[in-house]
C-alpha cells in the first residue's frame, strides 16, 4: 500500500510546496529567520492567484525573535537585497550589511504604512533575483533512493520478461525473447488490447474533463464552499 | 478576477460528480446501515442492531482493528517517503523538476494488479529478493514472511 500511495501523498504536499511564494522565504531568510521560524510565519495572503498580485506575509511571529546583530552574513560579504511593497504608495528597502541590518524607506516612493495594515506587519516582495535552487546532496540521495522503490517492481517486470526461466531467482541467466515471440503469437490477448484502448479512451475523455474542471475551480473560484469541496475533491 | 458564472460553469460539473459518485453512495451505505436485515432482506426500520453486531463479533472488531493499523503504518510510511521527495522537487531540484514530477506520475499509471503480480515476483519465495539473498549469503532457505504477511500488505 505504501507503494501505491506514496505519489498520492507526494502530490497534495508538492502542489502545497508549489505555492509558497518563494520571495517570501528568501525576505524571511534575510531577515534573519531560521528555517523553523519561517516554516511557521503565516502567509496572509488576500488574493489566491494571477500575476501581479503580490502576496503578503506576516512577519510579526518572525519579527520579535530576529537576532539583534549576526544575521548570517559574513563580515566580508556585502549585500544589498531590495524589496518592493505590494501597495505601490511605498515600499521598503531592506539592506543587511556586515553582520546588521537597517530597514529604509525608499525615498523615490516615500510615503507612510496603509493604516489598514497592522504596524508590524511587512509587506514586501523581493524584485532582485533570488536563489533558485541550492545544492543539497542528502536530500537528493532520498529522492533518488525513493524513486528506486517506486519503479522497482517495473523494472523488475521488464527485466524478468526476457528470462528464460520466468520469474524468481537471481540473478537471472538465460536472457530470452521467447516470452514476447509467444506474446505476439497470441491472437486473443490482442483483442484484449484493443478493448483496453477502447476503456481506457473512455476513461481519460471523461477524467480529463472533470479533472479538469476540478482543477480550474480548486484554482480559481474563490467562493466559501471552496475550502470544503477542496477536501471533497482530495477525498477522492 | 473571475465571472460568476465561469466560476459556476467551472465548479458545478465536479462537484455533481463528486456528490453524485461519492457522496451519494456512501450515504446510502450510512443509512443502509442503520436498517434492518431479515433474512436477506432490508427492513425499512431504524435501528442500531447491525452496529451491535459489529461491535460484539470480535472476528469483525479484529479486521477492524488490523485495518487501521496498516492504514496507520502506510500513512506514516507514504509520508515518510513522500514529504522530503516533494521538498526537494519543490526547492532543490531546480530545472530538473518538471522531469522528476512526470516520474512521480509514472506509476500511478500501472494498475494495482500488475503490481500486485510485480511484488509477487519480487517478494515470493522463489523471487527475485530471496534469490539476492542467496546470492549474497545472507540467508540460506528462502525467506517466507516477506509475502502474504502484514508486511507485504504495507509495503506494496
Amino acid at each position: 500500500m505504501t507503494h501505491i500511495y506514496t505519489p498520492f501523498v507526494f502530490l497534495p504536499l508538492y502542489a502545497s510546496l508549489e505555492h509558497i511564494p518563494r520571495n517570501l522565504i528568501e525576505a524571511s531568510h534575510d531577515l534573519g529567520a531560521s528555517p523553523r521560524v519561517t516554516f511557521f510565519a503565516r502567509d496572509s495572503s488576500t488574493v489566491a492567484s494571477g500575476p501581479g498580485c503580490w502576496r503578503y506575509i506576516r512577519f510579526r511571529s518572525v519579527a520579535w525573535r530576529f537576532p539583534g546583530t549576526a544575521i548570517g552574513w559574513r563580515a566580508i560579504e556585502h549585500h544589498d537585497r531590495e524589496y518592493r511593497a505590494k501597495p505601490l504608495r511605498y515600499s521598503l528597502r531592506l539592506a543587511a550589511r556586515c553582520g546588521d541590518f537597517r530597514l529604509h524607506l525608499d525615498p523615490h516612493c516615500f510615503a507612510p504604512v496603509p493604516d489598514r495594515a497592522p504596524r508590524e506587519t511587512v509587506v514586501v516582495q523581493m524584485i532582485t533575483s533570488y536563489r533558485t535552487s541550492r545544492r543539497s546532496p542528502l536530500l537528493a540521495i532520498y529522492a533518488f533512493l525513493v524513486f528506486s522503490f517506486l519503479y522497482l517492481p517495473i523494472a523488475v517486470l521488464i527485466l524478468y520478461s526476457f528470462n528464460r526461466d520466468g520469474v524468481g531467482g537471481f540473478p537471472p541467466k538465460h536472457f530470452t525473447l521467447s516470452w514476447y515471440l509467444q506474446l505476439f503469437a497470441d491472437a486473443p490477448i490482442w483483442d484484449s488490447v484493443l478493448n483496453s484502448l477502447l476503456v481506457a479512451t473512455g476513461a481519460v475523455v471523461l477524467s480529463l474533463t472533470v479533472g479538469l474542471l476540478a482543477a480550474l475551480a480548486l484554482d480559481r473560484a474563490d467562493f466559501p464552499a471552496n475550502r470544503y469541496s477542496a477536501g471533497l475533491f482530495c477525498c477522492l | 478576477m473571475y465571472s460568476r458564472l465561469y466560476k459556476s460553469v467551472v465548479a458545478l460539473p465536479p462537484l455533481l460528480w463528486v456528490s453524485l459518485f461519492l457522496v451519494f453512495p456512501f450515504g446510502l451505505m450510512l443509512v443502509n446501515s442503520f436498517w434492518l436485515v431479515r433474512d436477506g432482506a432490508i427492513l425499512h426500520q431504524w435501528n442500531l442492531q447491525n452496529y451491535f453486531k459489529l461491535f460484539q463479533n470480535p472476528v469483525y472488531v479484529e479486521v477492524l482493528l488490523r485495518s487501521m493499523r496498516i492504514a496507520a503504518s502506510v500513512t506514516f510510511l507514504s509520508l515518510v517517503l513522500g514529504y522530503p521527495l516533494a521538498y526537494f522537487m519543490s526547492f532543490r531540484a531546480g530545472i530538473r523538476k518538471e522531469l522528476l514530477y512526470q516520474l512521480v506520475i509514472v506509476p500511478l499509471w500501472v494498475s494495482y494488479l500488475v503490481r500486485g503480480y510485480a511484488w509477487k515476483t519480487i517478494l515470493g519465495s522463489e523471487g527475485v529478493l530471496n534469490g539476492f539473498l542467496q546470492y549474497l549469503h545472507i540467508t540460506r532457505e528462502p525467506v517466507s514472511f516477506f509475502l502474504y504477511s502484514p508486511f507485504a500488505v504495507v509495503l506494496m
